[in-house]
């Protein structure tokens, strides 16, 4: 005998079932969504990855799947509906439904009965109708297909830096060198956690030197390009890097006497900025007599003995560079090209400019920093030799000191290659530079300071130039330098 | 509550009605079969068909089969209502004059009005109440019909000179509207065997009481029609309203009014009426799609603009019936 009831309640909880299987593969595709946005975000640093939110993730998404299958079960299936249409895909003369309707009234008991024996001869195999379609497969397929994607991109980023584990001192260090530590993403790990530290002012960390700031302010790393090889210790100083000490020295002493001349207080006295760099100054000074000067410079005095203090300091300081000077120009190395064009083997006629040994490695290490738009720090040789092989052919000591024109011959394509420089700091925009294939850098304007030394080999040097690759400016700056010493004539 | 026995006294009334009919015409099973429905749901019947397709033949061979009073008005320009319904006489009785009722040939089971499109409004009207309250009111007197009743009415859609359309409250009154058709080769030639041999046509004996008919009536309201089909139907005849969102876009431009709900009652009384008359206990979508045309085709009026361009009701219910989902 045909049992309607039994029918019934299976149809019902089979439906429930897909119901619940749908709700649940759609509440699975919009968690799965909500965690592919987050992924992207993630992505694009909106936030750093971290493990905990990716396990919260998946656990997110597990439980939205979890309560829109109960969501989905929970809904009642219409069963005269679930009936009929069971009946029209089966064709089975719309007996079920109507079945349901006769037991529903309670009335026409002959009917019910026919009905009911034409279904017992040809039971219904509503299971057919009652299958998993695709609207039950279809978010879970697009589900699936995002959460894969939404776990390609967590994989493909770096694996989380916990923000609060990182040491201080190596994250100042390593922030401080913008350096990108990682495949990808570790500078906006790194980034992210200047931005927390930012946001946690109670950790009373250290002020941020000027490239952590900037940093902080430019999406990109900063780019060494502008500032040269500073380090962030040098660029904390105020010094530039591997500067002769009587430079700094200089330097200082030269600011605070312009500082004097505006300052006619009776109170005028140095900072303790100021007092910082003559103390870390004093240690690489050579002469009793300067770093005596320089003490009394920190005795506390002020007003008009502080500036007449200082102006002796400069006094000392000038003697000792103009001897200095005299000693170093005799003990410049030569490059063979010099030696064989040198007239006079002695190397006393012929010296030539020597630029400034900060000039000098400044450019190599500009070259360096230029190179590495991403902010990346260079320490190994091979990197070197990679940027700029020809200067380290010569040894670095020699290409450092070598001016232009004072290095080796120029390889077959030595020449300045202009180079985009992009992503530089401030608002200036993209600039650009010359990289030096093979020949030293050309000083900047700015750098090329006074001939230092003064040739009378006129036309040695004149041959030189004639049979050398110069950077543009240079055959200009030579022939005026030339003009000038000779006024007009050899 | 109807017993077993109701039911298979039903089902053999109607096959004895169907032999009875089908020994007079030939073919035209369709029409036979709205014929047999429309007496199962106590509705009325408007044949439209050309002169000499076998309407009246049809009308008086049920009413032969059935064995019931059987009365034809010949509906004509100058009928009166009161020679539909009777009128009041001035009778003399033992010296006494007094009004007395004298019932018209609406006074039968089956009333087969032929041509009542030729009657004016006036007298069409007269059979408005009979049609639907079974009651026909003269003067201050309202007399009952005897059950069953059925009016059959025959109309010409060609010979439309003379004629008065029949007014949408009256045509709303009939549960069907059904066209007869030329019949095929086959029933031609049948036809003209069954009139010209022998001694002729003769109309079917006696195979049913009205006592059966009433049961078979009451069975029919008895069949089970489940829930989501009748919301189907409903769907249907909302379908036919150029107002309804459900109404597919020729409907909407062609359609002046939609189907009464009077039609939707007339397709699940039909569709029930048929399952039975398939011996079927319960309706199927089968028997809504078998009357589903003819008790609308009537019941939907065109705009101006449906008239203009020609648009045929038939085409539209089709669009209906395919664009309106069971579930």
């Amino acid at each position: 005998m045909f049992s309607l009831s039994r029918l019934e309640r299976d149809i019902a909880r089979r439906s429930r079932a897909l119901h619940g299987l749908r709700g649940a593969g759609i509440a699975f595709a919009a968690a799965v969504g909500v965690v592919l946005a987050a992924s992207v975000a993630e992505r694009f640093g909106a936030f750093a990855p971290r493990l905990d939110l990716s396990l919260g993730a998946l656990l997110f998404v597990g439980l939205a799947a979890l309560a829109g299958h109960f969501v989905g079960r929970a809904r009642r299936p219409s069963i005269p509906r679930l009936l009929l249409s069971i009946d029209l895909a089966l064709a089975t003369g719309e007996r079920l439904s109507s079945l349901h309707e006769l037991r529903s009234r309670g009335t026409a008991l002959p009917l019910q009965k026919r009905i009911e024996e034409r279904l017992a001869q040809a039971p219904p195999a509503w299971r057919r109708v009652l299958r998993i379609r695709r609207t039950e497969v279809l978010p879970w397929v697009a589900g699936g297909a995002a959460l894969a994607l939404a776990i390609f991109l967590a994989v493909t980023i770096a694996p989380p830096v916990p923000a609060t584990a990182a040491d201080p001192g190596e994250r100042s260090r390593t922030s401080s060198k913008g350096t990108a530590v990682g495949p990808s993403g570790s500078g906006e790990a790194e980034s992210d956690g200047i931005a927390a530290r930012r946001l946690d002012p109670g950790q009373g960390e250290p002020a941020l030197p000027l490239v952590d700031t900037l940093a902080e302010i430019l999406p990109a790393p900063p780019s060494r390009g502008l500032l040269g090889a500073l380090t962030d210790e040098e660029v904390a100083q105020g010094s530039e890097p591997a500067r002769d000490p009587r430079e700094a020295l200089s330097e200082l002493l030269s600011q605070l006497m312009s500082r004097a001349q505006i300052d006619p207080r009776q109170s005028f006295a140095l900072t303790e900025q100021e007092k910082t760099a003559l103390r870390d100054l004093l240690q690489d000074l050579p002469g009793s007599g300067l770093r005596q000067s320089l003490s009394s410079l920190l005795s506390g005095e002020t007003g008009d003995a502080l500036k007449d203090q200082i102006a002796e300091s400069k006094r000392l300081l000038d003697s000792l560079n103009q001897s200095a000077e005299g000693e170093g120009n005799a003990q410049v190395d030569r490059a063979p090209e010099d030696q064989k064009a040198d007239v006079s083997e002695d190397g006393s006629g012929s010296i030539g400019w020597v630029p400034p040994a900060t000039s000098s490695e400044g450019n190599t290490g500009s070259t360096e920093g230029g190179e590495q738009q991403s902010g990346t720090k260079l320490e190994g040789p091979g990197t070197e030799d990679e940027l700029a092989p020809p200067l380290n052919e010569e040894g670095g000591t020699a290409a450092g000191r070598a001016g232009p024109g004072e290095g080796s011959a120029p390889p077959p394509g030595a020449g300045f290659v202009p180079e985009d420089l992009l992503g530089s700091l401030g608002a200036g925009g993209d600039m650009r530079r010359f990289f030096t294939k093979g020949i030293p850098f050309e000083p900047p304007a700015e750098e090329r300071g006074p001939a230092a030394v003064l040739s009378l080999d006129y036309e040695t040097l004149r041959a030189l130039l004639e049979a050398r690759t110069l950077a543009p400016g240079v055959q200009a700056l030579v022939r005026t330098y030339f003009e000038k010493i000779t006024q007009g004539g050899p | 509550m109807i017993t077993e026995r109701d039911l298979d006294q039903a089902h053999a009334l109607l096959g004895r009605l169907r032999g009875a009919i089908d020994e007079v015409i030939v073919g035209q099973k369709a029409v036979v079969d709205a014929t047999l429905i429309t007496l199962l749901c106590r509705g009325n019947l408007l044949l439209e068909g050309v002169p000499g397709l076998g309407k009246t033949l049809l009308v008086r061979a049920l009413a032969s089969a059935l064995g019931l009073r059987f009365s034809r008005i010949q509906f004509t320009p100058d009928l009166m209502p009161a020679d539909i319904l009777g009128t009041n006489i001035l009778s003399e009785d033992g010296g006494r004059r007094q009004f007395t009722y004298s019932p018209g040939p609406i006074f039968a089971n089956v009333v087969l009005a032929d041509e009542v499109n030729r009657a004016t409004p006036k007298t069409q009207s007269a059979l408005l109440e009979a049609m639907e309250e079974r009651t026909v009111t003269v003067g201050k007197a309202t007399y009952p019909l005897e059950a069953p009743f059925i009016v059959l009415a025959t109309q010409n859609p060609i010979e439309m000179e003379g004629t008065y359309p029949l007014p949408e409250a009256q045509v709303d009154r009939f549960l069907f509207k059904v066209s007869v058709g030329y019949p095929s080769l086959e029933d031609l030639t049948a036809i003209t065997e069954r009139n010209t041999e022998c001694a002729g046509l003769s109309l079917p004996k006696p195979v049913a009481t009205a006592e059966e008919v009433l049961s078979a009536q009451a069975v029919v309201r008895e069949i089970p029609i489940a829930k989501p089909l009748r919301q189907y139907v409903s769907r249907l005849v909302l379908a036919t309203h150029p107002e309804s969102d459900h109404a597919p876009k020729d409907v909407k431009s062609f359609v002046e009014y939609g189907a009464s709900p009077r039609a939707a009652i007339a397709i699940i009384l039909g569709a029930k009426a048929h399952a039975l008359l398939a011996e079927e206990p319960n309706v199927r979508k089968v028997d809504i799609e078998a009357v589903f045309r003819p008790a609308l085709v009537h019941r939907v009026i065109l705009n101006f603009k449906g008239e203009a361009e020609g648009v045929s009701v038939p085409t539209l219910l089709e669009q209906v019936w395919k664009g309106t989902p069971v579930l």
